[in-house]
Formats: C-alpha cells, sequence, structure tokens
C-alpha cells in the first residue's frame, strides 16, 4: 500500500510523459479491442446471413461462388437453372419450401432479386428470424417492388415511389428498362444481410421488363420464368437433406450444384478470416510498440531517479521493495492505458456506429466486452506489468551497487 | 554514556574487481551520545565507510559491531532491517524525494520501520505530530509545509532531511557532506539547529566533512586520511 502510494506520487509528478505514455497505450489498446469486435461482428453477421436453409441449388460451378452470387450478391452465375428443372425438384415429397431467385437486374447500383412471396415466408437469418415488413407488404401484382431496409433508407423512398430497374449491376446503365415502373409497396426491416441492400420482385416482373411493351397487358405464359439463377429449399426432415443433395447433383436434366449454407459459410469464411487474422495481428503489434514505448519512457527516467533509489534506500527501502516500486508503476501505467483505451473504443465505436451500417450493412453493438477481449486487456496488463520487470530490475542492480553514494 | 555504540577492527574493502583496499583501518569505536567528525580529503575513503556503518556494503574482512550486534554476520535484509530502525541519513544535497510533500518526505521513514514509526507516535503522539514538532525546532516555517520541496531553498531542504534522518529517535545519525552546499551563514544555522536536536534526543551523530572548522563542536575527531590505509589519498 505505501509503495503503491509512492508509485503513484512520483507518477503524478511526472504526469506530462506519464500521460502520453498511457495515451499510446490506451491508443493501441482501443484499437486491439476494435478490430477484435469487428472481427467478432463480421463473422457473426456473417455466419447469421442466411439459416434455416438446408440447401441451396444452382447450375453446376463451385460452392463458394454459388455463395457468393446467390446469397451474397456478389459476382454473377455463369449459368441459370431451367425453369423446369426448377419445378421439377421443388415439387418433390420430400420438399418444404424453395424460394426462387433470379438476378441480373438493379436499380441504382442495388440487385434487383426475382423471386416470389415465398422469399418472405420462408427466408431466415440470424437465429431463424423471418423477415418482417417495417412498411407495407408483400408484392401482390406484377408491377410491385419491396425495398430491402438500407435501399430504402439511403434513396429515401417511401411507400408508393415509382422506380425503373435497369439491366446489368452497374450504377449506371444504359438500358434501363423504363417503359415499366414498378410501384414500392413493402419496405423490409433491417437485417444486417445483403437483404438489405436488395429490392424484390416478382419473377413474373422479370420477365415482363425484358419484353416490349405489351398496351394490352401480360399473358400468364409470357409471364412463366424461362429460367431462374438459383433456389434455397428446406426439407421436410433434415435426414433427407445428403441424399437430396446427391440426388440434385446427379441430376440428369442439366448439371447442377446444390450445396449446404453452413459448410460453404465455413469455408469462405476461412478465407476471409485470413485477412481478419492479419488486420489483428497488425494490432497486436500495435499494443506492442504503445508498451515498448511505455518501456523506453521508464528506461529513460530511471537514471535520473538513480537519486531517488539512494534515498529510498537510506531511510529502509529494501532493494525488492524498489523493484516493487517500479514494477507497481508500470502495472498503474497498463491499468490506466487499459480503462482508457476500452473507454475510447466505445467513443470510436459510437462514432463510427452509423457510417458501418450505412457502407458495410454492419450494425456495431455497444454492449459489454466479449471474453476474448478481456482476455486481451488482461494479457495487456501481464505483458506491461512484465516489460516493467526490465526497468525494475536495473534499479535494484543500481540500488545494490551504489551504497550510500548518490550517483548522477 | 561510555557505552559503545559503533566499533570496527581490522576492516577493509575495495571495490569489485580492484586491488587495492579502498578501506583498511585497524581500530574505530563510537560511544552512544557522542558526537564523531570525520575529516579526510577526496578519495580518502570517506563515503565508503560511510556505506559500510550504514551496512549497504560488506566489508571483505574485520568485525563490524552496532548496538552490540555483530553485523557482518548478518543477512542483507537484517542489516536493512538494523539500518531502517536505528539510523538516519544526510545526504550532501538533494535529499527529498521531489514528488512527495515537506511532511511526506519526513514521515517516509517510518513507513520503512514499525519501530520508528512507534518511537515517532510515542513521543509526538503521532507520526505528523513528531514530523511537525521536529520541522518546527529546525525552523521550517509551517507556508513552507505545503510547498513544492523543490520551492525550498538548499538550507531548508537539509534541514527537512535532517527531520527526516531524526524522526523515530534512531541511535546513530550519519551525515555526509551535509553543509557542503550551504552558505556559511546557512551552514552555522544548520549545524546550531543539528546540534541542539541531537541535544534533546539520544543519537549519536557520525559527521563527514571537508570543512575542519567544524571539527570544534564535536566530541571526537577521525581523520581518515591516518585511520585508514587504504584507499588512494589523492588530494586534487
Amino acid at each position: 500500500m505505501k509503495l503503491a502510494n509512492l508509485a503513484w506520487h512520483s507518477l503524478w509528478a511526472r504526469r506530462s510523459s506519464a500521460l502520453l505514455t498511457v495515451m499510446t497505450i490506451a491508443l493501441s489498446v482501443a484499437l486491439l479491442l476494435g478490430v477484435e469486435q469487428l472481427r467478432l461482428q463480421t463473422k457473426q453477421s456473417f455466419a447469421s446471413t442466411v439459416s434455416g436453409t438446408d440447401l441451396i441449388v444452382g447450375a453446376r460451378s463451385g460452392q463458394t461462388q454459388l455463395l457468393l452470387y446467390s446469397i451474397f450478391h456478389i459476382g454473377n452465375a455463369t449459368n441459370n437453372i431451367s425453369w423446369s428443372s426448377y419445378q421439377d425438384i421443388a415439387a418433390q415429397r420430400n420438399v418444404k419450401w424453395t424460394i426462387p431467385i433470379a438476378l441480373g437486374d438493379s436499380h441504382r447500383g442495388y440487385r434487383v432479386v426475382g423471386t416470389n412471396s415465398d422469399f418472405f415466408e420462408y427466408y431466415r437469418y440470424g437465429r431463424r428470424e423471418p423477415l418482417s415488413f417495417a412498411q407495407g407488404n408483400g408484392f401482390e401484382t406484377t408491377f410491385e417492388a419491396v425495398l430491402g431496409a438500407e435501399v430504402a433508407r439511403s434513396l429515401g423512398y417511401e411507400l408508393g415511389q415509382e422506380i425503373v430497374v435497369a439491366h446489368g449491376v452497374a450504377e449506371i446503365s444504359f438500358n434501363v428498362h423504363d417503359q415499366h415502373p414498378f410501384e414500392v409497396v413493402g419496405i423490409l426491416a433491417p437485417t444486417g444481410t445483403p437483404v438489405d441492400r436488395s429490392v424484390m420482385v416478382g419473377l413474373d416482373a422479370i420477365e415482363a421488363i425484358h419484353m416490349p411493351v405489351q398496351p394490352d397487358g401480360y399473358t400468364a405464359e409470357q409471364l412463366e420464368p424461362k429460367s431462374i439463377t438459383a433456389f434455397l429449399m428446406g426439407m421436410n426432415s433434415r435426414v433427407q437433406v445428403f441424399t437430396q443433395q446427391r440426388a440434385i447433383n446427379n441430376y440428369r436434366a442439366e448439371p447442377l450444384l446444390a450445396i449446404l449454407p453452413g459448410v460453404a459459410l465455413q469455408e469462405l469464411w476461412g478465407v476471409l478470416g485470413m485477412a481478419e487474422q492479419a488486420l489483428l495481428a497488425v494490432s497486436v503489434c500495435v499494443v506492442l510498440t504503445g508498451l515498448l514505448s511505455m518501456l523506453a519512457a521508464l528506461l529513460a527516467s530511471l537514471k535520473e531517479r538513480r537519486r531517488e533509489m539512494a534515498i529510498l534506500r537510506s531511510v529502509g527501502a529494501r532493494p525488492y521493495q524498489i523493484f516493487l516500486l517500479l514494477v507497481l508503476e508500470s502495472l498503474l501505467l497498463s491499468v490506466a492505458g487499459v480503462i482508457l483505451g476500452a473507454l475510447l473504443k466505445y467513443a470510436l465505436l459510437a462514432a463510427l456506429q452509423p457510417f458501418m451500417l450505412n457502407q458495410m450493412g454492419l450494425y456495431l453493438t455497444l454492449g459489454g466486452l466479449s471474453n476474448s477481449q478481456w482476455q486481451m486487456l488482461l494479457a495487456v496488463v501481464m505483458v506491461g506489468t512484465f516489460s516493467g520487470m526490465i526497468p525494475a530490475w536495473r534499479a535494484y542492480r543500481y540500488s545494490l551497487n551504489d551504497g550510500m553514494s548518490i550517483r548522477v | 554514556m561510555s557505552e559503545q555504540l559503533l566499533s570496527l577492527s581490522q576492516l577493509t574493502y575495495s571495490w569489485p574487481g580492484e586491488q587495492t583496499p579502498v578501506l583498511d583501518i585497524d581500530q574505530l569505536a563510537l560511544d552512544a551520545g557522542s558526537q564523531v567528525f570525520v575529516h579526510g580529503p577526496s578519495g580518502c575513503g570517506k563515503s565508503t565507510l560511510l556505506s559500510v556503518v550504514a551496512g549497504v556494503v560488506q566489508p571483505d574482512s574485520g568485525s563490524l559491531h552496532f548496538l552490540g550486534k555483530d553485523c557482518l554476520s548478518m543477512s542483507k535484509h537484517q542489516r536493512d532491517q538494523l539500518r531502517a530502525d536505528h539510523m538516519g541519513y544526510v545526504f550532501q544535497q538533494f535529499n527529498l524525494l521531489p514528488y512527495l510533500s515537506v511532511l511526506d518526505n519526513v514521515m517516509l521513514t517510518c513507513q520503512f520501520s514499525k519501530l520508528r514509526r512507534a518511537k515517532a507516535q510515542q513521543r509526538g503522539g503521532s507520526v505528523k505530530q513528531e514530523a511537525l514538532r521536529l520541522l518546527d525546532h529546525l525552523q521550517i516555517p509551517d507556508s513552507a509545509l505545503a510547498k513544492p520541496v523543490s520551492n525550498l531553498s538548499i538550507g531548508q531542504q537539509q534541514r527537512v532531511a535532517v527531520a527526516r534522518a531524526l524522526i523515530g529517535s534512531p541511535a546513530l545519525l550519519i551525515a555526509d557532506e551535509p553543509t557542503s552546499a550551504l552558505d556559511s551563514v546557512n551552514r552555522e544555522r544548520f549545524m546550531d539547529l543539528l546540534m541542539a536536536e541531537l541535544q534533546l534526543g539520544e543519537s549519536s551523530l557520525l559527521l563527514v566533512s571537508h570543512d575542519e572548522a567544524l571539527a570544534e563542536r564535536f566530541d571526537q575527531t577521525w581523520s581518515l586520511a591516518q585511520l585508514n590505509r587504504g584507499g588512494h589519498h589523492e588530494v586534487s
């Protein structure tokens, strides 16, 4: 207690340099915690993009590619599935539900997803949460559209807004289907998944916009889709999933690929996770740099503090108490740095929250620290205290060797 | 009063890695309650002698008794304890920890020795009362107590150092050139107050200085240049 008091007074007397050290540690700790939080939450949000789906089916390509274009809307399908194959598989007895997906069009940079009302009924994300409407409802007639939360928010659309769809996915397209405006009839609640950045229309509408305008309306036959990009499916029983997967992969009429979303997500994360690991490694290095600067500051101050050590020895301090005094100082600096760093992290996240939601569709929570973050804080304090033993050891040697003479 | 507080005989010490001893003393003794003036030129081993007496360096051979105890058979820890409990030390200058108040500097001694704390409480009522009493006796004005120690004059700093060394009535006060940074007026004042305070307590004094004008105030004078066969004896 008396030593802690001394350590505190000694640091307080050098508070401007101590504060710099604490700030250095705090900034690096805030970065470390922030990166870890980002890592945990992207992983979580990534893994919860799609749930409750047993199989994703598309034209034969790669497992990762199919996952990327069907769920994340990244890249394009190399081939489509014929409507007849889809209907054949969807009608099989053990299939509980299917969600057809037809991609290829966009609205001001946002993907247009051609689907049907089953999308709103069966699509699940996160912990098997269904989609819900913030406003309005699903589409009923051909030229009606449902917007993802982010599309509506960033474009400022409301119910009743008329929008046109462009061919292709670039933000600026020369091939605008402007003869066929859509009316917004529903806006979904935010999900934190790519659905937020999608415009949902009926499959028949996708057919219609690719046709010349029919002033008299379209016949049902005209609007029947010829092909779709992919479909999601749920089985009546999970036991049948593997059998069904094999059956689809061996489908005779055309080459198809069925993937298990969980397995594909894992595989994809294996690739993306590398980047996150690298980011984490960099921030660990930044923390080490922060601790090194503390070590440098303590070592630099040691020389001018030799007198202080001799004074303490003269009033009866033992060499081990002088060792402890310096270790306590680095402990105090590390703890102060860690506490300030944690607070800084919250301030940083609160400031970044709207940006991340807008740009990345990632909702950063400001909840308590995760286990891994607590472990990191503990590790920083431990490494900081441990590195304080280096100047402490030198002070210990000084106090043994200097005797009662003051050397400066 | 003729009880021996400190005695050393056949004592030699050389700094690590050096052949010739810096200290080689046949016989020295200090009676309890007496004041000894140690003088000698630079390099004659004065500081080393004080380090040996204070127990922070261990002589190579000989014997050293303090308060009837054989110091050379003690462990480092025991010698640290002995110093904390029974010795006060005043350096040439810069005696005070810059980050503690004047009062905390004086009370610092009692943080490292239970015995000194108990003695200070017994004498002053509390450690703080005793510290205030000593500071008052040593003519440190009340207005200086709250100031940072760096704002004190050197003379005041040296007197605060004496208060810290004397709190809890140690058996021996060791002072290493305590007046060499002071002008003549402050030196006389310092010595007057130091001697007056020693009269009130039971502490002996071992004071090292090259200023032989101080010698007349002491019971006894050791001329280290003559007593010590070791050392370099160069006068610069």
